[in-house]
Parts: structure tokens; C-alpha cells; sequence
């Protein structure tokens, strides 16, 4: 019977493991169930949530007696640090190449980076500052309180200020900082960050509609308005920030690079690279980075009390910073006198370019003729720049204050 | 372009620079290391602000 019952170790694991371990993993399965079908009815983002959910699934069910006779699974073994162990993951387990040569050194995220880059327009950006800007700093406002709130629960400083990078909403600067800050907590936060962002274009859209009255939310902007900027001159200022920002913050040098060599690209109108960029290279990382997200969230790793810690801060960090955005948005609004649609401030949030995309919904949900998409691109790029700039802070100064 | 704009940005950021990267090596205070690096960083960023201003913006929509 026992060797019966060895032939499906999916099964057989489930009920020899501690029920606490099982009723995880079956929580795990039916989170990932419910992720492909609200990607399915379109509710969810399905770049990465569907091979994130796809991932969940069988991992969970995946889960064997392994040679050392511990339970794992063929996915991935993040936590690995022994060469010769490291070396025998890397012939066995499916995720494993791709997690440690692009995971877990930053690549990935610098990789998305470059396709951001290509598809960002600075105009707004450079014709704009201050108000763009302000738009971003108030939707720091989760990056920045949540810190002291997760060292008030037992945090130390370091992981702290790495949980509290979600609040930013950039899934690169989450890995990022988690990455050189609190390794040991690297896969926990980089999983709860990416599936929060991803979250947010079904969160988002209900705290914008409690926060500004459908009156303001339907104004009209003129995209025609935002002036136009020379080709020269905008690769010239990027130029000019990459040199100033990697001077300034050398540890995020490689993501303002990434960032800044996309802006080039696209300036320069390399047509070659511009289409690598935003095809292959985008949506090839996006892929790479929901499958490998969905294999790391496996109840053997992510089944630990730091995670509901972890889970409570993330989702804490996004709705202040979600909170600071829309309060800086409607500032704006009420300096501008009117003339300036408050939804530019959830874009703020530096999501690119999921928050710009839940403000022109919330505008022409208000309005059908509001089209404030080129504003809120402009928006979401400021967030992008500041969102750098705290990771920069974060990771130069942090270890030198602990 | 106002070059201007662009001398005066290049000229501050690099004074931030200076400030946050360099002056702390000289200060053996924590405190106001940590104080002498974040004044060098808003004066640096602030530099790139000046910049901005200095480039120019062509009104009457967009072409492209």
C-alpha cells in the first residue's frame, strides 16, 4: 500500500507532511486557481500573473520526497549558497538557471529596465519638473512610513527598509534593494512585491474612486498641450542624470544604466534595438519573471512567520504610497485651479505603466472624452526616477548607519 | 537650449556630488556625515532640476 500510495508523491506528501505545511500548499493551489481565472475574466494583468498563477499550481502539487529525504520540489532551491549544492540544482531543478543567472544578481530587473526605458516619453517629465516630481514624491509616501512601522514590529533597519521599497511599486527596485539589503529575505519580499504591483489594477482603481469625486476624475487634458521636447536634448539630460545619479548612488548605478540606455535608444530611434527591446527582451524577462515568481511560491519557502509580516507591510506600503499619490494629485489639482485631473497622482505610483493605465481608466470611466494617458505616463515616470532615488538612499546609506 | 541653466545645473550637481561623496571621507562624525551626505545629494538632484529648466520646449503640439 505504502509503495502505491509512493507512486503519486504529490498526493502522498500532502498527507505525510504537517497539516499546517498542507493546508498551505492547498492554500497556494487555489490562490493560483484564482489568479489564471481573474486572468482569464481580464480582472488581473495576465503578463505576469498568469505564469505566476500557472507556477503556484505545480509547484504545490509538484512536491516530492527529494534523494536527502526532505520534501521540495524540481522547480527551484533559492536558498542555496554551497557551490557543489548549487551546482547539483542547477542539473536538476527546471527554474534553477534562470533564478541564479538572472534572479537572483539583478539581471532581470535591469533587463526590464532597458525595455521601461524604451517605452518611457520624458517629455512631460522635462517640461514639467516640479509638479511631476510632487506627484511622485507623495506616492513615496508607503516607502517611506512604512519603514518605521516594520521596525516597530521587530524589524531591524536593513529589512525594514526592503519591505518598505514595495511601497515604491517598482518590481526591479524591489528586488533591488531586497537583493543587497536583507538577502535572507530576497525571495519573500521580491514574491510579495511582484504580486502585490501586480495587484494593484484591480486595487487601485476602487481607493481612486473613494479618494476624488467622479467630477474631477472626468476632466479633460489636452495631450496636445504637453510640449514637445527635442530628441538632442532629452538624450542629452539623460546623459547628464545617469552620470550624476551613478556618481551619486553607485550600488542602483546598473538600473539607472538600464533605464537610462533604453531612453537613449529610444531618442536615438535605434530601430533595431527599440524592437528587440520592447519585444524579446520585455516581455521575455515579464514571462521569465512570472514563472519564476510562481515556482519560488512554493509552501515550503514562503511558509514561514516572517511572511505574514511581510505580506501585511507590503499591502500597507502600497495603499499609503497609493494614499500619498491621489492627496499630491489632488493638490495639484487645486493649485492648477481646476485645470489639472487629480488621477495624475495614483500614476505617481511608479508602476509603469500599470498606474497610468488605471488613471485613464478611472478618467474615461468619469468621462469619455478624457484622455489623460500622456500625463499620466509623465507622472509615472517622475515615480520611476524618485523610486530610484530613495532605492539609491536606501541601499547607499542604510548599511552605513547599521 | 539656455546654457545658462545648464552651466549653473552641471556646476551645483557637482558641488553635491563633492558634498556626498567626497567630503564624508574627511568627517569623522556620524552625525554630520550622514548630515554633510544628504545635503550633497538634494544639492545634486536639485542640479538636475536646474538643468530641466534649461532645456527647451516647443509649444503648439506634438508632431511626432
Amino acid at each position: 500500500m505504502n509503495y502505491f500510495w509512493k507512486l503519486f508523491e504529490g498526493l502522498y506528501t500532502l498527507f505525510t507532511g504537517s497539516l499546517e505545511m498542507a493546508l498551505i500548499r492547498i492554500l497556494l493551489i487555489a490562490a493560483g486557481l484564482a489568479l489564471i481565472y481573474l486572468c482569464y475574466k481580464k480582472i488581473l494583468d495576465p503578463l505576469i500573473l498568469l505564469p505566476m498563477g500557472m507556477g503556484m499550481v505545480a509547484v504545490n502539487a509538484g512536491m516530492l520526497i527529494l534523494e536527502s529525504g526532505k520534501v521540495g520540489t524540481m522547480f527551484v532551491a533559492p536558498l542555496i549558497s554551497d557551490p557543489a549544492n548549487l551546482l547539483e540544482a542547477l542539473q536538476v531543478n527546471f527554474l534553477q538557471p534562470l533564478y541564479t543567472f538572472t534572479f537572483s544578481n539583478g539581471l532581470i530587473a535591469c533587463l526590464i529596465f532597458m525595455g521601461i526605458g524604451v517605452i518611457t516619453d520624458i517629455d512631460y517629465l522635462l517640461a514639467t519638473p516640479l509638479p511631476s516630481m510632487m506627484l511622485a514624491v507623495g506616492a513615496e509616501l508607503g516607502t517611506v512610513l512604512t519603514l518605521p512601522v516594520a521596525m516597530l514590529w521587530g524589524l531591524n533597519l536593513k529589512e525594514a527598509a526592503a519591505i518598505a521599497m514595495v511601497g515604491g511599486a517598482d518590481g526591479p527596485m524591489v528586488i533591488y534593494t531586497s537583493l543587497i539589503l536583507a538577502k535572507h529575505l530576497f525571495v519573500p519580499i521580491t514574491v510579495i512585491g511582484y504580486l502585490y504591483l501586480s495587484l494593484t489594477y484591480a486595487g487601485y482603481p476602487f481607493l481612486v474612486k473613494i479618494m476624488i469625486p467622479k467630477r474631477m476624475r472626468g476632466i479633460a487634458m489636452d495631450p496636445f498641450a504637453i510640449p514637445r521636447i527635442p530628441a538632442a536634448e532629452k538624450l542629452a539630460f539623460s546623459v547628464v542624470a545617469l552620470l550624476v545619479l551613478s556618481l551619486l548612488f553607485p550600488v542602483a548605478a546598473p538600473l539607472f544604466a538600464s533605464f537610462f540606455l533604453g531612453v537613449a535608444i529610444k531618442e536615438l530611434n535605434v530601430q533595431r534595438f527599440r524592437e528587440f527591446l520592447t519585444g524579446p527582451i520585455l516581455f521575455g524577462s515579464t514571462f521569465i519573471l512570472g514563472l519564476v515568481l510562481g515556482g519560488l511560491l512554493s509552501a515550503d519557502i514562503v511558509g514561514d512567520v516572517i511572511v505574514l509580516k511581510l505580506l501585511v507591510l507590503g499591502i500597507l506600503a502600497l495603499l499609503l504610497s497609493g494614499i500619498g499619490g491621489i492627496g499630491a494629485g489632488l493638490l495639484y489639482y487645486k493649485i492648477s485651479k481646476g485645470k489639472v485631473n487629480p488621477l495624475l497622482g495614483i500614476a505617481g505610483v511608479s508602476c509603469v505603466p500599470t498606474t497610468a493605465k488605471v488613471a485613464q481608466k478611472a478618467a474615461f470611466d468619469a468621462n469619455k472624452f478624457a484622455m489623460i494617458l500622456p500625463y499620466a505616463m509623465g507622472a509615472n515616470v517622475a515615480g520611476v526616477i524618485t523610486t530610484a532615488i530613495i532605492c539609491g538612499i536606501y541601499v547607499g546609506l542604510l548599511p552605513l548607519m547599521s | 537650449l539656455k546654457i545658462k541653466y545648464w552651466l549653473i545645473g552641471i556646476v551645483i550637481a557637482g558641488t553635491g556630488l563633492l558634498l556626498a561623496r567626497v567630503m564624508p571621507r574627511f568627517i569623522t562624525q556620524p552625525a554630520l556625515q550622514l548630515v554633510v551626505y544628504l545635503v550633497g545629494v538634494a544639492l545634486a538632484l536639485a542640479g538636475l532640476i536646474i538643468i530641466v529648466f534649461g532645456i527647451s520646449k516647443a509649444r503648439g503640439g506634438r508632431g511626432d
